[in-house]
Protein backbone atom coordinates (compact mmCIF):
# COMPACT_ATOMS: atom_id res chain seq x y z
CA UNK A 1 0.00 0.00 0.00
CA UNK A 2 1.25 3.40 -0.83
CA UNK A 3 -0.79 5.22 1.79
CA UNK A 4 0.98 7.88 3.75
CA UNK A 5 1.55 6.78 7.35
CA UNK A 6 -1.11 7.86 9.85
CA UNK A 7 -3.64 8.83 7.20
CA UNK A 8 -6.19 6.06 6.64
CA UNK A 9 -8.84 6.62 3.98
CA UNK A 10 -12.42 6.34 5.22
CA UNK A 11 -14.13 3.27 3.82
CA UNK A 12 -16.98 5.29 2.42
CA UNK A 13 -14.53 7.23 0.28
CA UNK A 14 -13.29 4.16 -1.53
CA UNK A 15 -14.09 3.91 -5.23
CA UNK A 16 -15.25 0.29 -4.88
CA UNK A 17 -17.89 1.30 -2.35
CA UNK A 18 -19.30 4.02 -4.58
CA UNK A 19 -19.56 1.65 -7.53
CA UNK A 20 -21.23 -0.83 -5.20
CA UNK A 21 -23.85 1.68 -4.10
CA UNK A 22 -24.77 2.39 -7.71
CA UNK A 23 -24.94 -1.34 -8.44
CA UNK A 24 -27.17 -2.04 -5.46
CA UNK A 25 -29.49 0.81 -6.45
CA UNK A 26 -29.76 -0.53 -10.00
CA UNK A 27 -30.52 -4.02 -8.73
CA UNK A 28 -33.10 -2.81 -6.24
CA UNK A 29 -34.86 -0.70 -8.88
CA UNK A 30 -34.79 -3.66 -11.26
CA UNK A 31 -36.27 -5.85 -8.53
CA UNK A 32 -39.07 -3.39 -7.81
CA UNK A 33 -39.92 -2.84 -11.49
CA UNK A 34 -39.90 -6.59 -12.10
CA UNK A 35 -42.10 -7.21 -9.09
CA UNK A 36 -44.60 -4.65 -10.35
CA UNK A 37 -44.63 -5.65 -14.03
CA UNK A 38 -44.65 -9.46 -13.84
CA UNK A 39 -48.12 -10.74 -12.88
CA UNK A 40 -48.33 -12.58 -9.59
CA UNK A 41 -49.30 -15.95 -11.00
CA UNK A 42 -46.78 -15.85 -13.87
CA UNK A 43 -44.72 -19.02 -13.83
CA UNK A 44 -47.15 -20.90 -11.59
CA UNK A 45 -47.45 -23.79 -14.07
CA UNK A 46 -45.10 -22.66 -16.81
CA UNK A 47 -44.00 -19.61 -18.74
CA UNK A 48 -47.44 -17.96 -18.61
CA UNK A 49 -49.92 -16.35 -16.21
CA UNK A 50 -51.39 -19.22 -14.17
CA UNK A 51 -54.61 -17.32 -13.36
CA UNK A 52 -55.49 -17.31 -17.06
CA UNK A 53 -56.41 -21.02 -16.92
CA UNK A 54 -59.15 -20.23 -14.41
CA UNK A 55 -60.30 -17.29 -16.56
CA UNK A 56 -60.90 -19.61 -19.50
CA UNK A 57 -62.57 -22.27 -17.37
CA UNK A 58 -65.04 -19.78 -15.90
CA UNK A 59 -66.10 -18.26 -19.24
CA UNK A 60 -69.86 -18.37 -19.98
CA UNK A 61 -71.27 -21.11 -22.22
CA UNK A 62 -73.92 -20.51 -24.87
CA UNK A 63 -74.94 -24.02 -25.90
CA UNK A 64 -76.66 -26.36 -23.42
CA UNK A 65 -74.96 -29.69 -22.67
CA UNK A 66 -77.24 -31.90 -24.79
CA UNK A 67 -80.63 -33.39 -25.56
CA UNK A 68 -81.12 -34.87 -22.09
CA UNK A 69 -81.47 -31.32 -20.78
CA UNK A 70 -84.12 -30.52 -23.40
CA UNK A 71 -85.98 -33.76 -22.61
CA UNK A 72 -86.67 -32.61 -19.06
CA UNK A 73 -89.39 -30.31 -20.42
CA UNK A 74 -89.81 -31.32 -24.07
CA UNK A 75 -89.84 -35.11 -23.63
CA UNK A 76 -92.43 -35.63 -26.38
CA UNK A 77 -90.45 -33.81 -29.04
CA UNK A 78 -87.14 -35.39 -28.05
CA UNK A 79 -88.67 -38.88 -28.09
CA UNK A 80 -90.36 -38.30 -31.43
CA UNK A 81 -87.09 -37.13 -32.96
CA UNK A 82 -85.18 -40.03 -31.44
CA UNK A 83 -87.31 -42.52 -33.37
CA UNK A 84 -86.96 -40.91 -36.77
CA UNK A 85 -84.33 -39.96 -39.34
CA UNK A 86 -83.02 -37.04 -37.36
CA UNK A 87 -82.17 -39.15 -34.30
CA UNK A 88 -78.45 -38.32 -34.52
CA UNK A 89 -79.06 -34.61 -34.20
CA UNK A 90 -78.60 -32.45 -31.18
CA UNK A 91 -81.68 -30.25 -30.69
CA UNK A 92 -79.41 -27.24 -30.94
CA UNK A 93 -78.14 -28.24 -34.39
CA UNK A 94 -81.32 -26.64 -35.73
CA UNK A 95 -82.72 -24.70 -32.78
CA UNK A 96 -79.46 -22.88 -32.08
CA UNK A 97 -77.84 -22.14 -28.73
CA UNK A 98 -80.31 -22.78 -25.90
CA UNK A 99 -78.48 -22.39 -22.61
CA UNK A 100 -80.12 -19.02 -21.93
CA UNK A 101 -83.51 -20.68 -22.50
CA UNK A 102 -82.58 -23.58 -20.19
CA UNK A 103 -81.61 -21.17 -17.43
CA UNK A 104 -84.66 -18.90 -17.84
CA UNK A 105 -87.31 -20.77 -19.83
CA UNK A 106 -89.91 -18.03 -19.46
CA UNK A 107 -87.66 -15.10 -20.31
CA UNK A 108 -86.18 -16.28 -23.58
CA UNK A 109 -88.34 -17.74 -26.33
CA UNK A 110 -86.10 -18.94 -29.12
CA UNK A 111 -87.53 -19.29 -32.60
CA UNK A 112 -86.37 -21.58 -35.34
CA UNK A 113 -86.86 -20.81 -38.99
CA UNK A 114 -88.00 -23.95 -40.79
CA UNK A 115 -87.07 -22.56 -44.18
CA UNK A 116 -84.81 -23.67 -46.99
CA UNK A 117 -81.83 -21.79 -45.59
CA UNK A 118 -81.86 -23.90 -42.44
CA UNK A 119 -82.75 -27.28 -43.94
CA UNK A 120 -80.73 -26.57 -47.07
CA UNK A 121 -77.56 -26.26 -45.03
CA UNK A 122 -77.55 -30.06 -44.96
CA UNK A 123 -80.04 -31.10 -47.67
CA UNK A 124 -79.21 -28.76 -50.54
CA UNK A 125 -77.79 -30.51 -53.56
CA UNK A 126 -74.25 -29.31 -53.99
CA UNK A 127 -70.93 -30.28 -55.55
CA UNK A 128 -68.84 -31.91 -52.86
CA UNK A 129 -71.83 -33.30 -50.98
CA UNK A 130 -72.20 -36.98 -51.69
CA UNK A 131 -75.69 -38.41 -52.01
CA UNK A 132 -74.38 -41.53 -50.27
CA UNK A 133 -74.05 -39.57 -47.05
CA UNK A 134 -77.21 -37.47 -47.06
CA UNK A 135 -80.49 -37.13 -48.93
CA UNK A 136 -80.23 -33.98 -50.99
CA UNK A 137 -82.71 -32.04 -53.12
CA UNK A 138 -82.60 -29.08 -55.46
CA UNK A 139 -84.29 -26.81 -52.98
CA UNK A 140 -85.74 -24.45 -55.57
CA UNK A 141 -87.56 -27.04 -57.64
CA UNK A 142 -88.30 -29.37 -54.73
CA UNK A 143 -90.38 -26.96 -52.63
CA UNK A 144 -91.14 -24.24 -55.12
CA UNK A 145 -90.13 -21.65 -52.55
CA UNK A 146 -92.32 -22.97 -49.75
CA UNK A 147 -90.88 -23.45 -46.29
CA UNK A 148 -89.79 -27.05 -45.71
CA UNK A 149 -91.93 -27.34 -42.57
CA UNK A 150 -95.10 -26.94 -44.65
CA UNK A 151 -94.72 -30.58 -45.66
CA UNK A 152 -92.05 -31.99 -43.35
CA UNK A 153 -92.12 -32.17 -39.58
CA UNK A 154 -88.42 -31.74 -38.76
CA UNK A 155 -88.75 -34.10 -35.78
CA UNK A 156 -90.25 -36.83 -37.99
CA UNK A 157 -89.47 -35.76 -41.55
CA UNK A 158 -91.90 -38.13 -43.30
CA UNK A 159 -94.73 -38.26 -40.74
CA UNK A 160 -96.76 -35.41 -42.26
CA UNK A 161 -96.59 -36.76 -45.78
CA UNK A 162 -97.92 -40.20 -45.07
CA UNK A 163 -94.93 -41.75 -43.38
CA UNK A 164 -93.20 -42.99 -46.51
CA UNK A 165 -90.26 -41.63 -48.40
CA UNK A 166 -91.22 -40.04 -51.67
CA UNK B 1 -6.10 15.31 1.36
CA UNK B 2 -3.68 12.71 0.19
CA UNK B 3 -4.19 10.92 -2.98
CA UNK B 4 -5.24 7.33 -2.43
CA UNK B 5 -3.90 4.56 -4.56
CA UNK B 6 -5.38 1.11 -4.53
CA UNK B 7 -3.45 -1.99 -5.34
CA UNK B 8 -5.08 -4.23 -7.91
CA UNK B 9 -5.63 -6.97 -5.34
CA UNK B 10 -7.41 -4.65 -2.92
CA UNK B 11 -9.59 -3.25 -5.65
CA UNK B 12 -10.64 -6.71 -6.84
CA UNK B 13 -11.32 -7.92 -3.29
CA UNK B 14 -13.51 -4.99 -2.35
CA UNK B 15 -15.29 -5.05 -5.71
CA UNK B 16 -16.07 -8.74 -5.23
CA UNK B 17 -17.52 -8.04 -1.77
CA UNK B 18 -19.68 -5.24 -3.10
CA UNK B 19 -21.01 -7.31 -5.98
CA UNK B 20 -21.82 -10.18 -3.62
CA UNK B 21 -23.66 -7.85 -1.27
CA UNK B 22 -25.47 -6.23 -4.19
CA UNK B 23 -26.78 -9.55 -5.42
CA UNK B 24 -27.70 -11.13 -2.10
CA UNK B 25 -29.49 -8.16 -0.56
CA UNK B 26 -32.08 -7.47 -3.31
CA UNK B 27 -32.60 -11.18 -3.88
CA UNK B 28 -33.42 -11.61 -0.19
CA UNK B 29 -35.63 -8.56 -0.35
CA UNK B 30 -37.47 -9.92 -3.39
CA UNK B 31 -38.05 -13.27 -1.74
CA UNK B 32 -39.39 -11.55 1.36
CA UNK B 33 -41.64 -9.31 -0.74
CA UNK B 34 -42.98 -12.30 -2.65
CA UNK B 35 -43.70 -14.12 0.59
CA UNK B 36 -45.66 -11.10 1.81
CA UNK B 37 -47.64 -10.69 -1.42
CA UNK B 38 -48.43 -14.38 -1.87
CA UNK B 39 -51.71 -15.43 -0.27
CA UNK B 40 -53.06 -18.81 0.73
CA UNK B 41 -55.75 -18.73 -1.95
CA UNK B 42 -53.37 -19.20 -4.85
CA UNK B 43 -52.15 -22.53 -3.53
CA UNK B 44 -55.65 -24.01 -3.25
CA UNK B 45 -56.45 -22.78 -6.76
CA UNK B 46 -53.22 -24.32 -7.93
CA UNK B 47 -54.19 -27.75 -6.64
CA UNK B 48 -57.69 -27.43 -8.15
CA UNK B 49 -56.21 -26.74 -11.58
CA UNK B 50 -53.70 -29.55 -11.25
CA UNK B 51 -56.47 -31.94 -10.19
CA UNK B 52 -58.49 -30.88 -13.23
CA UNK B 53 -55.53 -31.69 -15.49
CA UNK B 54 -54.58 -34.99 -13.88
CA UNK B 55 -54.90 -38.00 -16.18
CA UNK B 56 -56.19 -35.95 -19.11
CA UNK B 57 -54.90 -35.44 -22.61
CA UNK B 58 -57.74 -34.17 -24.79
CA UNK B 59 -57.94 -35.42 -28.34
CA UNK B 60 -60.12 -34.74 -31.38
CA UNK B 61 -61.10 -37.05 -34.25
CA UNK B 62 -62.56 -35.81 -37.54
CA UNK B 63 -64.23 -38.31 -39.87
CA UNK B 64 -63.82 -36.92 -43.37
CA UNK B 65 -66.09 -39.66 -44.77
CA UNK B 66 -69.03 -38.40 -42.76
CA UNK B 67 -68.79 -34.63 -43.14
CA UNK B 68 -71.52 -33.19 -45.39
CA UNK B 69 -70.25 -29.61 -45.35
CA UNK B 70 -73.28 -28.11 -43.63
CA UNK B 71 -71.07 -25.80 -41.54
CA UNK B 72 -73.31 -26.06 -38.48
CA UNK B 73 -70.02 -26.39 -36.57
CA UNK B 74 -68.73 -23.10 -37.99
CA UNK B 75 -71.85 -21.23 -36.94
CA UNK B 76 -72.09 -22.88 -33.52
CA UNK B 77 -68.43 -22.13 -32.84
CA UNK B 78 -68.89 -18.45 -33.58
CA UNK B 79 -71.99 -18.23 -31.40
CA UNK B 80 -70.42 -20.15 -28.52
CA UNK B 81 -67.16 -18.24 -28.53
CA UNK B 82 -68.53 -14.82 -29.45
CA UNK B 83 -66.59 -14.44 -32.66
CA UNK B 84 -68.41 -11.90 -34.89
CA UNK B 85 -70.54 -13.74 -37.46
CA UNK B 86 -70.03 -11.18 -40.20
CA UNK B 87 -66.22 -11.17 -40.08
CA UNK B 88 -64.05 -13.48 -42.17
CA UNK B 89 -62.33 -15.06 -39.18
CA UNK B 90 -62.94 -18.59 -37.95
CA UNK B 91 -61.88 -20.80 -35.08
CA UNK B 92 -63.10 -23.74 -37.11
CA UNK B 93 -63.97 -23.86 -40.79
CA UNK B 94 -64.86 -26.40 -43.47
CA UNK B 95 -62.95 -26.79 -46.73
CA UNK B 96 -64.36 -28.34 -49.87
CA UNK B 97 -61.98 -30.40 -52.01
CA UNK B 98 -62.80 -31.17 -55.62
CA UNK B 99 -60.30 -33.37 -57.47
CA UNK B 100 -60.30 -33.62 -61.26
CA UNK B 101 -58.28 -36.16 -63.24
CA UNK B 102 -57.90 -35.56 -66.96
CA UNK B 103 -57.01 -38.18 -69.57
CA UNK B 104 -53.29 -37.39 -69.50
CA UNK B 105 -53.20 -38.37 -65.85
CA UNK B 106 -52.82 -34.84 -64.52
CA UNK B 107 -54.58 -34.11 -61.28
CA UNK B 108 -56.20 -30.79 -60.53
CA UNK B 109 -57.34 -29.99 -57.01
CA UNK B 110 -59.77 -27.15 -56.36
CA UNK B 111 -60.31 -26.03 -52.80
CA UNK B 112 -62.69 -23.45 -51.44
CA UNK B 113 -64.16 -22.40 -48.14
CA UNK B 114 -66.40 -19.38 -48.74
CA UNK B 115 -67.21 -17.67 -45.45
CA UNK B 116 -65.63 -20.58 -43.59
CA UNK B 117 -67.95 -23.03 -45.34
CA UNK B 118 -71.21 -21.25 -44.51
CA UNK B 119 -71.67 -20.11 -48.13
CA UNK B 120 -70.76 -23.07 -50.32
CA UNK B 121 -72.21 -22.65 -53.81
CA UNK B 122 -73.45 -25.21 -56.26
CA UNK B 123 -70.91 -25.36 -59.09
CA UNK B 124 -71.36 -26.56 -62.65
CA UNK B 125 -68.54 -29.09 -62.52
CA UNK B 126 -68.28 -32.85 -62.19
CA UNK B 127 -65.26 -33.74 -60.07
CA UNK B 128 -63.88 -37.26 -59.87
CA UNK B 129 -63.43 -37.00 -56.17
CA UNK B 130 -65.27 -34.69 -53.79
CA UNK B 131 -65.22 -34.30 -50.05
CA UNK B 132 -65.19 -31.84 -47.15
CA UNK B 133 -62.50 -31.41 -44.51
CA UNK B 134 -63.29 -29.56 -41.29
CA UNK B 135 -60.31 -27.74 -39.88
CA UNK B 136 -59.55 -26.39 -36.43
CA UNK B 137 -56.60 -25.84 -34.13
CA UNK B 138 -54.57 -29.02 -33.80
CA UNK B 139 -53.52 -28.23 -30.20
CA UNK B 140 -50.03 -29.45 -31.12
CA UNK B 141 -47.78 -31.22 -28.64
CA UNK B 142 -45.03 -29.02 -29.98
CA UNK B 143 -46.80 -25.74 -30.81
CA UNK B 144 -44.80 -23.20 -32.84
CA UNK B 145 -47.24 -20.45 -31.83
CA UNK B 146 -46.27 -20.86 -28.18
CA UNK B 147 -42.57 -20.81 -28.99
CA UNK B 148 -42.69 -17.51 -30.84
CA UNK B 149 -44.84 -15.51 -28.40
CA UNK B 150 -42.59 -12.74 -27.08
CA UNK B 151 -44.65 -12.02 -23.94
CA UNK B 152 -45.64 -15.48 -22.68
CA UNK B 153 -49.27 -14.85 -23.59
CA UNK B 154 -49.94 -18.25 -25.12
CA UNK B 155 -49.31 -21.65 -23.62
CA UNK B 156 -50.31 -25.30 -23.60
CA UNK B 157 -52.30 -26.43 -20.57
CA UNK B 158 -51.59 -29.61 -18.64
CA UNK B 159 -54.53 -31.32 -20.34
CA UNK B 160 -53.35 -30.44 -23.83
CA UNK B 161 -55.09 -27.28 -25.03
CA UNK B 162 -53.27 -24.24 -26.36
CA UNK B 163 -54.81 -21.07 -24.93
CA UNK B 164 -54.24 -17.33 -25.35
CA UNK B 165 -54.03 -15.01 -22.36
CA UNK B 166 -56.13 -12.09 -23.61
CA UNK B 167 -54.87 -9.77 -20.88
CA UNK B 168 -51.23 -10.37 -21.81
CA UNK B 169 -51.44 -10.61 -25.61
CA UNK B 170 -50.09 -7.49 -27.30
CA UNK B 171 -51.50 -8.39 -30.74
CA UNK B 172 -48.13 -8.64 -32.50
CA UNK B 173 -49.39 -11.48 -34.75
CA UNK B 174 -46.18 -13.56 -34.55
CA UNK B 175 -48.22 -16.61 -33.56
CA UNK B 176 -50.61 -16.09 -36.49
CA UNK B 177 -47.61 -16.19 -38.83
CA UNK B 178 -46.05 -19.22 -37.22
CA UNK B 179 -49.05 -21.56 -37.28
CA UNK B 180 -48.61 -24.00 -40.19
CA UNK B 181 -52.36 -24.66 -40.19
CA UNK B 182 -53.59 -21.06 -40.30
CA UNK B 183 -55.64 -21.71 -37.19
CA UNK B 184 -55.04 -18.34 -35.56
CA UNK B 185 -56.40 -14.88 -36.32
CA UNK B 186 -56.59 -11.46 -34.74
CA UNK B 187 -59.93 -11.09 -32.95
CA UNK B 188 -61.65 -8.20 -34.76
CA UNK B 189 -63.15 -6.77 -31.58
CA UNK B 190 -60.65 -7.62 -28.84
CA UNK B 191 -57.57 -7.07 -31.06
CA UNK B 192 -55.76 -10.01 -29.53
CA UNK B 193 -54.79 -13.35 -31.06
CA UNK B 194 -57.68 -15.81 -31.00
CA UNK B 195 -57.97 -19.48 -31.85
CA UNK B 196 -59.94 -22.64 -31.21
CA UNK B 197 -59.78 -23.63 -27.54
CA UNK B 198 -61.72 -26.88 -27.99
CA UNK B 199 -64.28 -24.88 -25.98
CA UNK B 200 -62.13 -25.03 -22.85
CA UNK B 201 -64.96 -23.42 -20.87
CA UNK B 202 -67.18 -26.37 -21.81
CA UNK B 203 -64.82 -29.35 -21.67
CA UNK B 204 -63.60 -28.31 -18.22
CA UNK B 205 -67.20 -28.71 -17.04
CA UNK B 206 -67.80 -32.10 -18.65
CA UNK B 207 -69.53 -30.78 -21.78
CA UNK B 208 -68.56 -31.39 -25.39
CA UNK B 209 -67.18 -28.61 -27.58
CA UNK B 210 -69.98 -26.71 -29.36
CA UNK B 211 -68.98 -28.00 -32.82
CA UNK B 212 -69.07 -31.61 -31.63
CA UNK B 213 -72.40 -30.97 -29.93
CA UNK B 214 -74.15 -29.72 -33.06
CA UNK B 215 -72.54 -31.87 -35.77
CA UNK B 216 -75.56 -33.63 -37.32
CA UNK B 217 -73.59 -36.55 -38.76
CA UNK B 218 -71.14 -37.30 -35.95
CA UNK B 219 -68.11 -36.34 -38.00
CA UNK B 220 -66.44 -34.77 -34.97
CA UNK B 221 -65.47 -36.75 -31.89
CA UNK B 222 -63.88 -35.38 -28.78
CA UNK B 223 -62.54 -37.04 -25.65
CA UNK B 224 -59.69 -37.95 -23.36
CA UNK B 225 -56.93 -39.81 -25.19
CA UNK B 226 -55.68 -41.28 -21.92
CA UNK B 227 -59.04 -42.91 -21.16
CA UNK B 228 -58.95 -46.20 -23.13
CA UNK B 229 -62.76 -46.31 -23.25
CA UNK B 230 -63.21 -42.87 -24.77
CA UNK B 231 -64.38 -42.70 -28.38
CA UNK B 232 -61.26 -40.80 -29.34
CA UNK B 233 -58.90 -43.37 -27.83
CA UNK B 234 -60.78 -46.23 -29.51
CA UNK B 235 -60.85 -44.53 -32.92
CA UNK B 236 -57.20 -43.54 -32.62
CA UNK B 237 -56.36 -47.18 -32.08
CA UNK B 238 -58.65 -48.82 -34.64
CA UNK B 239 -59.34 -46.35 -37.44
CA UNK B 240 -57.04 -45.42 -40.31
CA UNK B 241 -55.95 -42.01 -39.16
CA UNK B 242 -53.58 -39.30 -40.30
CA UNK B 243 -52.68 -35.88 -38.98
CA UNK B 244 -52.18 -32.72 -41.03
CA UNK B 245 -48.62 -31.87 -42.09
CA UNK B 246 -46.87 -34.51 -39.98
CA UNK B 247 -43.55 -33.40 -41.49
CA UNK B 248 -43.77 -30.09 -39.62
CA UNK B 249 -42.95 -31.91 -36.39
CA UNK B 250 -45.74 -30.18 -34.52
CA UNK B 251 -47.35 -33.45 -33.35
CA UNK B 252 -51.01 -32.46 -33.83
CA UNK B 253 -53.81 -33.82 -31.65
CA UNK B 254 -56.55 -33.66 -34.27
CA UNK B 255 -56.72 -37.04 -35.99
CA UNK B 256 -58.39 -37.37 -39.38
CA UNK B 257 -60.07 -40.58 -40.47
CA UNK B 258 -59.52 -41.46 -44.16
CA UNK B 259 -57.83 -38.19 -44.97
CA UNK B 260 -56.98 -37.89 -48.66
CA UNK B 261 -53.38 -37.14 -49.55
CA UNK B 262 -54.30 -33.95 -51.43
CA UNK B 263 -55.36 -32.30 -48.17
CA UNK B 264 -52.84 -29.97 -46.62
Amino acid sequence: MEEEPGQKTRWSQKAGFRVGVVLVCVLVIFGIVRQMSVPKSFGQYGYYRGDNVEEWVSMDQTFAPGNQVCAQCHAQEVQAAAQAEHNQLDCQSCHGPMLAHVKQPNQTHPKVAGNVDLCGACHREMVGRSKDNIRTVQVGSHSGGLDCVRCHDPHQPYAKIGGGRQ
Amino acid sequence: MTKERLSRRDFLMSAAKVVAAGVVAPAGGLAAAQAVFADGQSTSQETAVQQMWAGKEWGFVVDTQKCIGCARCVKACKLENKVPLDEEVFRTWVERYLVFNDDSGDEEVRTDSPNGGLDFKQLDVAPDKQFFVPKLCNQCHNPPCVQVCPVGATYRTGDGVVLVDRKRCIGCRYCIQSCPYGARFLHPVLKVADKCTWCYHRISHGMQPACVEVCPVGARKFGNQLDPNSQVAVLKKKARIRVLKPDMGTKPNVYYIDLDEVVE
